[in-house]
């Protein structure tokens, strides 16, 4: 219990906070898929839109976890906030589900413009098995 | 406690490794009566800590940063927001309480950290060349802040390069260099370890008062340590200065440049 109550800790300040105070780089990390989203549909039409957002989800998703490496030293490197926290009864699990939950924050914006664009092209990528994919690759990106 | 040593004497490594961060090489560390090795989570339950160089997350407030903090050493959020409340009052940080840290001076950023460990209510606080960098002022208010968190019964590692610093705030005094212990003892004790009572500091010249007893030699400057202050040596253009003995001069005989010719009586 304690694990999962300090990853929304983690997840609140180092990603709802930081997702809502600095919105530009949430707009900023969803600019690279939708701009190949936006090329698909030029060239392939609605058939090119959908493989777009399949690859979207997949990028956000993937992008977004290999970007917390940079998080994850900056908290360990740059301001010792890690080691605040290793001396202190935090779960070290939870810590980095936390990380990870953060990063969610930033790409859960783009995923809900994927998925709302989705269900409009009559595209249902939400089935059990491109789910468990996806969280898949949530955690092995995140790490 | 003050941790006293030149750099590299091992202060930091000590702290990482009594805050279970580092495991030690060989040997055995208890704190609060836990061992750091065997027992790392009973100690992390009983400590705080202040890494060296460490500074509040720059997006957050210190309201948020300080109430995060609690909130992951498992305090209640309605706990947790009260003891931020109150040390936001204590530290002067109320009216910053939500400013994002990235605006707030280096001495308030300290500050926030300080705080932060402050309202945990730890056994057992490390802080680390917590006053780096801080102008006067800023160093006073978190030598406040280490002597309101020993009024409360926590026990401070204080670990520093200023001397007087060590001796103001500590209680005992470890000296350290090159990972071994030099000394362990109260500030009062050690600098009673420095012969004579005053010292004359002299830059760029030989001359020597009469009846020093030692001299450490840093480059051109040297430190006579005498029992009384010289009344006359003439040294034109050399600036020289008298002052009684400190901590900082125990620090320099044992651990500094001593010269060849040390005279320790």
């Amino acid at each position: 219990m304690k694990t999962i109550r300090d990853a929304l800790v983690i997840a609140w300040t180092t990603g709802w906070i930081a997702a809502t105070r600095g919105w530009i780089w949430v707009v900023g990390s969803s600019v690279s898929p939708v701009s190949f989203l936006v090329v698909l549909a030029i060239y392939g039409g609605a058939e090119g839109l959908r493989w777009g957002l399949v690859g979207g989800f997949i990028w956000t998703i993937a992008s977004n976890g290999i970007g917390l490496i940079g998080d994850a030293a900056y908290y360990r490197l740059g301001i010792k906030y890690q080691s605040m926290l290793t001396a202190a009864p935090v779960s070290p699990v939870g810590y980095a589900l936390g990380l990870a939950l953060s990063v969610f924050a930033f790409a859960l914006p783009a995923l809900v413009v994927y998925l709302a664009a989705a269900l409009w092209l009559g595209l249902w990528i939400l089935t059990p098995a491109s789910l468990y994919a996806l969280t898949a690759l949530w955690l092995t990106s995140t790490g | 406690m003050g941790v006293l040593g030149p750099n590299g004497a091992g202060k930091t490594t000590l702290v990482r490794i009594l805050t279970t961060e580092l495991m030690p090489s060989e040997g055995r560390a208890f704190v609060a009566g836990f061992d750091v090795v065997k027992e790392p989570e009973k100690v992390r339950k009983v400590i705080a800590a202040v890494p060296q160089e460490s500074r509040p997350i720059d997006f957050l407030t210190p309201y948020e940063f300080i109430l995060s903090y609690l909130l992951l050493r498992g305090l209640s959020l309605r706990e947790a927001r009260r003891r931020t409340r109150e040390v936001l009052q204590v530290f002067g940080l109320w009216e910053v309480r939500n400013r994002e840290v990235d605006t707030l001076s280096g001495g308030m950023k300290r500050r926030v950290l300080v705080a932060a460990v402050f309202a945990a209510d730890a056994e057992v606080v490390f802080l680390d060349e917590p006053t780096a960098g801080l102008d006067v002022y800023s160093r006073r208010v978190v030598w406040n802040a280490v002597s309101e968190l020993k009024k409360h019964g926590a026990t401070v590692v204080l670990t520093t390069h200023y001397v007087e610093e060590a001796a103001a705030l500590s209680d005992v005094v470890l000296v350290l260099n090159r990972g071994r212990v030099v000394d362990f003892a109260p500030p009062d004790k050690l600098v009673e370890k420095v012969p004579g009572r005053y010292v004359v500091e002299i830059y760029g010249a030989d001359s020597r008062p009469a009846d020093s007893k030692a001299v450490v030699k840093i480059g051109d400057r040297k430190l006579y340590y005498v029992k009384m202050p010289p009344e006359t040596l003439s040294l034109d253009g050399v600036k020289v200065v008298v002052r009684p003995k400190s901590l900082e001069d125990y620090v320099l005989l044992t651990v500094g440049a001593i010269e060849e010719g040390y005279e320790d009586d």
